[in-house]
């Protein structure tokens, strides 16, 4: 069972790891602004704890690790 | 998350790093509740509207103490590491990439003074993040004109869905049309970018379990679970957690209710016509050997007189089945929140045979709730009789 498992998950690696992949590498990000060596690209958002409206630019003078996620 | 979460505590600590999430996600408290859970201690920027732009997510960003971006798609802690040892230089001019719709004053001049369609975005996205109720129906109308004026642009439909979804969530809210609008834009945005991966995630957690690559929410429950165990209260959701946003992806139906709730149609009819009744599918052609998500909305009208029951038990949907969608009798249940929730959403998943011929298809359906009338009148548990009609498209070829 655990080979199956394995087999599965070495066969769907690829292709789970595609998108990510297409994205990072891809002209598609530096045309929003994300590209290595120019300024963040800083957004006011909201924050989820109903706090001030936030930025990552907040925090210059500090390196940033940003993190882009769904809790799903 | 919780690698990074972990792996950057000490750094973090000692003021050599800040850390700051950005979710992409229709509710955002919903991740605040993952934060309380996992015990998250930096903060979190929501972006429903995914003004960011980005394609995927999970993906990590380096960016230096001078604000430039240094690293896209950080995957490993050592990676980090190795970014913080290194020297960067601050530029010697620094262009500032910045935008702020929480200025809504500011973007309603720009609006005015004949913006573009970049200034009336940005206006509808500062409405709906920064605004009130007032602000967010001007939002709607604002990108439902927007929608009209550049029908090719499917920034506009992702947008404009989250914000019917948004209002349709609202305390008080709970309307068939923006229920409606949701799905269709959301549905319309997805099929134009089929690689825009957060478009797509939209649908597929409104949509059917086999559309699902994961499960969405089903953490909820162990989340809860486990910060009762702590000693601590979760922190409550405001939009109620759908069946499709809960269910686990399978090839296969959930039914989550077997039995005919009054099979021997011994419940008084409501007659009342207080109940507004209306059905709602995604995709909005389900393809045959698929299955679609079915949405009934009951629509409670606030003057009519009468207030859900939830103590009672539950109200139950019925579907009487379908012999040309292959479909046996099933049915789906939920319980009122609270006495005078308006809109009651009761939702599954609706298999159709791969047989099945593309058309529309009226199911036999039925309702039963019960009811209290208002000012010491009696409970009781009534029935609406019912269609609900499936849109079947044509069979969709295998890739």
């Amino acid at each position: 069972m655990t080979f199956f498992r394995t087999l599965l998950l070495a066969l769907l690696f690829p292709v789970f790891s595609l998108p990510v992949a297409a994205q990072r590498g891809g002209e598609r990000l530096a045309e929003l602004g994300f590209e290595v060596g120019l300024a963040y690209p800083d957004i006011v958002l909201p924050r989820i704890d109903g706090g001030a409206p936030g930025s990552v630019a907040e925090h210059r003078g500090r390196p940033v690790l940003v993190l882009h996620f769904a809790s799903w | 998350m919780p690698v990074w979460h972990e792996a950057t505590k000490e750094l973090r600590e000692e003021g050599k790093l800040a850390l700051v999430g950005v979710v992409q996600e229709q509710h955002p408290e919903r991740c605040r509740l993952w934060a309380q859970w996992q015990q998250i201690d930096w903060p979190i920027l929501a972006d429903p509207l995914n003004l960011t732009g980005l394609e995927v997510v999970p993906l990590a960003m380096f960016v230096d103490r001078h604000g430039i971006l240094r690293k896209i798609g950080l995957r490993r802690p050592a990676e980090l590491e190795e970014l913080l040892g290194a020297e960067f230089a601050a530029p010697e001019q620094l262009v500032e990439n910045r935008r702020d719709p929480s200025d809504l004053r500011a973007l309603r001049e720009r609006a005015g003074r004949g913006g573009d369609l970049e200034t009336r975005m940005e206006l509808a996205s500062g409405l709906l993040l920064f605004g009130g109720s007032a602000e967010r129906d001007e939002a709607v109308a604002l990108l439902g004109q927007l929608a009209a004026q550049s029908p090719d642009d499917p920034r506009i439909d992702f947008r404009l869905g989250v914000a019917h979804r948004l209002r349709f969530d609202a305390p008080g809210q709970g309307r068939a049309e923006d229920l409606a609008r949701s799905l269709a834009s959301w549905e319309s945005a997805a099929a134009a970018r089929p690689r825009q991966y957060i478009w797509q995630r939209r649908v597929q957690q409104y949509g059917p379990r086999m559309m699902k690559p994961y499960d969405f929410y089903h953490w909820v429950a162990r989340a809860r679970r486990e910060i009762e165990a702590r000693g601590e209260t979760p922190l409550s959701l405001a939009a109620r957690l759908s069946e499709a946003e809960l269910a686990m992806p399978k090839a296969s139906v959930l039914v989550a209710e077997p039995k005919d709730p009054d099979p021997r149609r011994e419940l008084p009819l409501d007659e009342s016509g207080s109940l507004r009744i209306s059905a709602h599918q995604l995709p909005a052609k389900a393809s045959p050997g698929r299955s679609a998500h079915l949405y009934v909305l009951l629509e409670r009208d606030p003057e009519a007189g009468y207030t859900w029951d939830p103590e009672a038990g539950p109200v139950t949907l019925w579907l009487a089945g379908h012999e040309g969608l292959g479909l046996a009798p099933f049915g789906a249940r939920t319980t009122p929140r609270s006495a005078n929730e308006t809109g009651l959403v009761l939702d599954c998943d609706v298999p159709v045979a791969l047989e099945a011929a593309p058309g529309r298809y009226e199911i036999a359906a039925s309702a039963v709730y019960p009811i209290c009338a208002v000012a010491d009148g009696p409970c009781l548990r009534l029935r609406r009789d019912f269609v609900v009609t499936l849109v079947v498209g044509e069979k969709q070829s295998r890739r």
